[in-house]
């Protein structure tokens, strides 16, 4: 029987670890991306995300250099993004040891690269980031590039539009939600997972394990967090053990 | 101490296959052409990415009918993952111009998304248990722990004596590990990204194979 998977997210600006709050990164978290990877595969995280948020793509060789690091060491796996334009890019840090990339921005910008990478990698190594905030008209709406740009349309239209164009899984956040404390978009989860074929990974706004739970039983195949791993130790060990004893089928 | 021959036809993470290996503790080669092939007795043929393309890159590099001929070496041992599982059946659901595999052991490759019957997601994407019968390489350990599943396509066995695991994705049973009986075998799952026990697996299969 297929387990649910506990996703450790780790949040990445001009190579410093940071907090996020409503995609802002102000709190850096004073330990590098290296030693969060060794913890997070150390504690049985099913698998490790790393996001580059730095503003500029100027941090494109800063990040494959982290990723070329970190992977040394990680043995479960490794989904990273940010700042992924071109295909150079991507299929770059695949071979330094990424196994799934992130894509947000691309989408948008242009679908044929992703689609392509989709064709050279498989659709399983294509994770769309799907970000949806609230619009001025209180609409809730996708949004790309840092969560700055709307792509005018609702979270399931764009989820189906990523599947039809080469995603194997799908990476979702509110950004209303993202570092406020009060667990996932639950409404949302549940539109979008009755509606595409491919995984969902739940993202934002986690404080409690019983918010992760809550994201599962909304319809997520696989719950991520960020900042509540950075605080306590042992901590998706801790989420586990919760998990198992609410008799979630996760790997122990 | 033994050299790991990883064949590296252009395509995925092979850099995890070569960290795994490297953290065991053993040395890693990669194998790109006949004559680097001929020089390992142990060989890693992983696999992500799809069926057509990883045929055509072995035919472009000669490596096709190099590892049929030099899997018949019994003194060599193949280990196949994921595609690289795949590969080593005679052909594929997946593949769009009918192009051949390996053709190493006998079963077929079916879409999972023909055999499922009910709402079960595609990719089988996630840790999953497997079912190992007794043998002379891989521990039954191995039936204790969950292992890294990413994939759309399966194996199915034509025949049970060449069935060594079986894991389940809803009511569909598929084959997780295959062998020829002999010096070939195949995992589905990513022992190098199953974590401390996939590892083990990828150890048993160097030191017991």
């Amino acid at each position: 029987m297929l387990k649910h998977r506990l996703i450790a997210v780790i949040i990445i600006r001009d190579g410093q670890v940071v907090q996020s709050e409503k995609f802002k990164h102000t709190n850096i978290i004073h330990y590098d991306a290296f030693h969060a990877v060794e913890a997070f595969n150390d504690w049985s995280a099913d698998e490790i995300v790393l996001l580059n948020v730095s503003k500029s793509s100027s941090s494109q060789k800063e990040f494959l250099e982290i990723v070329k690091h970190v992977s040394k060491t990680c043995f479960v796996p490794l989904a990273v993004g940010g700042h992924i334009d071109s295909v150079a890019y991507g299929s770059s840090l695949i071979f330094s040891g990424a196994d799934k990339l992130i894509i947000n921005t691309l989408w948008e910008a242009d679908v044929e690269v992703v689609s392509f990478l989709s064709k050279k990698f498989g659709k399983q190594c294509i994770v769309a980031s799907i970000d949806v905030k609230m619009n001025n008209q209180n609409i809730k709406e996708v949004y790309v590039n840092r969560g700055n740009r709307s792509v005018g349309c609702s979270a399931i239209q764009w989820a189906m539009f990523c599947e039809k164009n080469g995603a194997g899984e799908i990476f979702f956040n509110n950004i209303n939600h993202d570092g406020n404390r009060k667990g996932y978009d639950l409404e949302t989860i549940s539109e979008i997972s009755k509606k595409v074929k491919i995984p969902l990974i739940a993202f934002g706004g986690v404080f409690s394990w019983k918010h992760v739970l809550e994201g599962l039983n909304a319809g997520a195949d696989a719950v991520a967090a960020a900042n509540i791993f950075h605080y306590k130790e042992m901590a998706i060990k801790q989420a586990k053990r919760y998990l198992l004893r609410q008799n979630i089928k996760i790997r122990n | 101490m033994s050299v790991i021959g990883v064949v590296n036809y252009g395509c995925g993470n092979i850099q995890s296959v070569l960290n795994a290996i490297e953290f065991l503790g053993y040395e890693s080669r990669l194998i790109e052409n006949k004559e680097q092939l001929f020089l390992c007795q142990k060989v890693i043929l992983p696999g992500v990415g799809a069926f057509d393309y990883a045929v055509d890159a072995l035919h472009s590099k000669g490596l096709f009918t190099a590892l049929q001929e030099w899997s018949k070496e019994q003194s060599n041992q193949l280990l196949g993952i994921c595609l690289g599982m795949q590969l080593l059946c005679g052909g594929s659901d997946e593949s769009l111009k009918n192009k051949k595999g390996l053709n190493l052991i006998d079963g077929q490759v079916l879409s999972l998304s023909k055999k499922i019957q009910n709402d079960e997601k595609i990719p089988h994407m996630g840790w999953n248990a497997i079912k190992l019968i007794d043998n002379k390489v891989f521990s039954k350990e191995c039936n204790k722990h969950d292992y890294y599943f990413i994939h759309s396509y399966a194996v199915f066995v034509n025949n049970e004596r060449f069935g060594l695991a079986k894991t389940s994705h809803g009511n569909t049973l598929f084959s997780s590990m295959i062998t020829n009986g002999e010096n070939v075998y195949g995992v589905q799952f990513h022992p190098e990204k199953s974590h401390y026990n996939g590892l083990n697996l990828l150890r048993d299969f160097i030191t017991n194979a």
